[in-house]
């Protein structure tokens, strides 16, 4: 193999005859966060060759550096597993899968040791033992702090896997389609390679999606704009469950000005708490509107009937206000550089210093608790493809406890890893059949997306209509007849917009690499097929409950049921699991 | 003047590809980070511009890393006054691949993900 170009950077061989680039490993994993980065630990510490392929740079991309630092385990004198169960149970509002949260508090503390001996911090006190946050929706303190956040977790898990030479992690590749066997197993998975602007293809025996979610296709979120839902797209075609799609968690104090603040989050649960900021949140009538510490999901709804009422700040948030503290500014100043240190030196290398100014926040999508349905391998209902991370859904129900999203990286990613292990160590060989139409076929939609159009339009113009859409007919707020709104417009999207969407026309050489426009219009074309789903499971849930409010039908149902779609069976209803414990 | 940011940037890939610099106007009253001017050119004036766009929200990620007027910075967290005129670079010349995105794979940054306790 001649190490020449572009192409071969990234280990990617070019085949004898053919006329496309190939790598192989049993192990194919999309999206190189928390769940991906463990499931790779966890499947080469199994003996399989992996690949973990990342949109982005490895561990400075997606959506586990944007994390905060709590990571959900018991260790708390008097604390329990049963507590924590009770808790994910309760505060899920009854719709995640028992089974899934039995797994999740039981192997929650052997995950953060996990991390540990992967050179990751945790707030420790002078004795050694964990120095836990207690957060709303925890009957005992069990929000583990992690050192440099979702960041530092991250560090941690790329600085582990660059032991294992068994492990290559391949940055700046969007993942684009699956490529399935005789046995409908994974058997490929095509990715442009943004490092030279072709397609490529990784043979694989199994795949693990760890994309993330898919805030991205609401106009106002917190997380990384590359959170599309790309691998929950890539699952339903391949023919897996998605479940719950309508559950988006909205998170109440996002920074929404000035504008290169928007986006930043700083924890309510910190600002109001006595014990950690003692601050306000004020509406812009200067008054406080709730009592106590409420999750989530009920505070968003408090939040947002303040702005909705005309009662907001200037810019149509509330008020973070730190200023009427009870401590001294001494204390505040630790209190901050405790807690939320890295929020704090942000937002102060920018001139906003929250000790002495009011800040302006909103509620945004955060965290999607929707995704690929799993059992408690991880395993999806599509053979050999597995899920874990916030791609996966089903364990946080309606509404995810602070603390649980990392720890459901590491439990479910290591879980995932053994599984997808386990099924390659059973597929003799890799099959190369599917791999050259495949890229094909992308190579052809390419060809299509650089010819020019007589009413070409760019991809952001349709992303930024589909993203208004779903947040006018899909946000906090909904009803039938948003919904079927929302319907009509992705319909015309996808009749006219899509079809038309026109990337450099002309065939420019000079932009081959790095092709960014391209990436917007894979990304838009998945992001249309899938906020479909989502506003088609909303429309379903003829109820509310956690973070889905439906305006037309404002009791929750008796015995909460899931919202499966697939492919082959369309919309469903399901059980929820339970255990007994 | 006032009222307008002039951002002029290092276009194309490595030496011996062809490269220029290139300068974009941008109308504006009110100060911008350097991504955010970066948006504006990509987004309105040229779409043929690779940066990274990704922001960590709390200055940590150093993808957004760019050359201005010389030094290195975080694309995220500096702001550009209207009036101003400023040159952009990529941080890693040696690790380019097009315009401002570097290639973080390349044995060029040899230096690693680094601490897990960044930030902490």
């Amino acid at each position: 193999m001649v190490l020449s170009n572009t192409l071969n950077k990234c280990g990617f061989e070019k085949l004898d005859r053919s006329n496309y680039s190939i790598l192989k490993a049993d192990v194919l994993i999309i999206g190189g966060g928390g769940a991906g980065m463990r499931a790779a630990i966890e499947a080469a510490s199994r003996g399989c060759e992996v690949i973990v392929a990342n949109k982005g740079p490895a561990g400075r991309s997606g959506t586990t550096p944007m994390a905060m630092e709590a990571y959900q385990a018991v260790c708390f004198p008097g604390d329990t597993e049963e507590l924590h169960f009770r808790d994910t149970v309760e505060g899920g509002r009854f719709l995640g899968d028992q089974n899934l949260i039995e797994a999740l508090v039981t192997r929650a503390r052997e995950g953060a040791r996990d991390l540990e001996s992967f050179g990751v911090r945790f707030k420790k006190k002078p004795d050694g033992s964990y120095d836990p946050m207690q957060h709303p929706g925890q009957t005992f303190p069990r929000a583990l702090f992690i050192q440099g956040g979702g960041f530092g977790m991250l560090m941690g898990l790329v600085n582990e896997s660059r032991k294992n030479p068994r492990i290559r992690v391949l940055s700046d590749v969007v993942a684009v389609k699956l490529v399935q066997g005789r046995d409908g197993a994974p058997t490929a998975g095509i990715f442009l390679d943004l490092k030279d602007g072709a397609p490529k293809a990784l043979l694989c025996k199994a795949v693990v999606i760890a994309t993330g979610g898919y805030e991205e296709l609401w106009a106002h979120s917190d997380a990384a704009s590359t959170a599309c839902g790309d691998g929950l797209l890539l699952a339903y075609e391949a023919g897996a469950e998605l479940v719950d799609l309508e559950m988006l968690q909205f998170y109440p104090t996002i920074v929404i000005h000035p504008s290169y603040l928007k986006g930043t989050l700083f924890q309510y649960e910190l600002i109001i708490h006595p014990d950690y900021l003692g601050g306000r949140l004020l509406n812009g009538l200067g008054k406080t509107f709730f009592e106590g510490i409420p999750l989530r999901d009920a505070i968003t709804r408090s939040v947002w009937g303040e702005i909705k009422s005309g009662r907001g700040t200037e810019h149509g948030g509330v008020h973070i206000d730190l200023t009427g503290t009870a401590k001294s500014r001494q204390e505040l100043t630790a209190a901050l550089e405790k807690w939320q240190p890295n929020q704090f030196h942000y937002l102060q290398s920018m001139g906003v210093d929250l000790r002495e100014s009011l800040v302006e926040a909103a509620p945004h999508g955060h965290y999607c608790m929707g995704g690929v349905a799993v059992d408690e391998n991880a395993a999806t209902t599509a053979p050999g493809l597995f899920a874990a991370g916030e791609a996966a859904g089903n364990l946080h129900g309606a509404n995810r406890v602070s603390g649980n999203a990392l720890a459901e990286t590491q439990v479910f990613g290591a879980i995932a890893g053994k599984s997808a292990a386990e099924f390659a160590g059973g597929r003799r060989s890799f099959e190369k059949a599917g791999a050259a139409a495949a890229i094909e076929e992308i190579r052809e939609a390419n060809r299509k997306l650089r010819t020019a159009k007589t009413q070409g339009v760019r991809p952001f113009q349709v992303r930024d209509r589909l993203r208004e859409t779903m947040w006018k007919t899909c946000g906090i707020e909904r009803e039938a007849k948003g919904l079927r709104e929302g319907m009509r417009d992705l319909h015309n999207i996808q009749g006219d917009l899509i079809p038309s969407l026109t990337v450099y026309p002309g065939e420019d050489e000079t932009i081959r690499s790095y092709p960014q426009e391209l990436q917007d219009a894979w990304e838009v074309k998945m992001m249309a097929e899938l906020a479909n789903l989502v506003l088609s499971s909303a429309l379903a849930r003829e109820e509310s409950r956690g973070n889905h409010n439906r305006l037309d039908f404002p009791e929750t149902e008796k015995d909460p049921r899931h919202v499966f779609v697939s492919r082959k069976e369309g919309l469903r209803f399901g059980k929820v699991k339970k255990v007994l414990r | 003047m006032k009222g307008k940011i002039r951002v002029t940037i290092r276009r194309g890939g490595q030496e011996g590809d062809s490269f220029g610099m290139q300068t974009f106007e941008i109308p504006r009253e009110t100060e911008m980070t350097v991504l955010e001017a970066l948006d504006y050119i990509f987004y309105r004036l040229d779409a043929t511009l690779a940066y990274r766009r990704y922001r960590c929200g709390r200055k940590l990620c150093q993808s957004c890393e760019v050359k201005l007027n010389g030094k290195v910075v975080r694309g995220c967290a500096v702001l550009l006054r209207p009036g101003g005129s400023y040159t952009l670079e990529p941080a890693r010349p040696e690790a380019l691949i097009r315009d401002l995105v570097c290639d973080f794979d390349s044995p060029a940054i040899s230096s690693g993900p680094g601490s897990p306790e960044a930030g902490g």
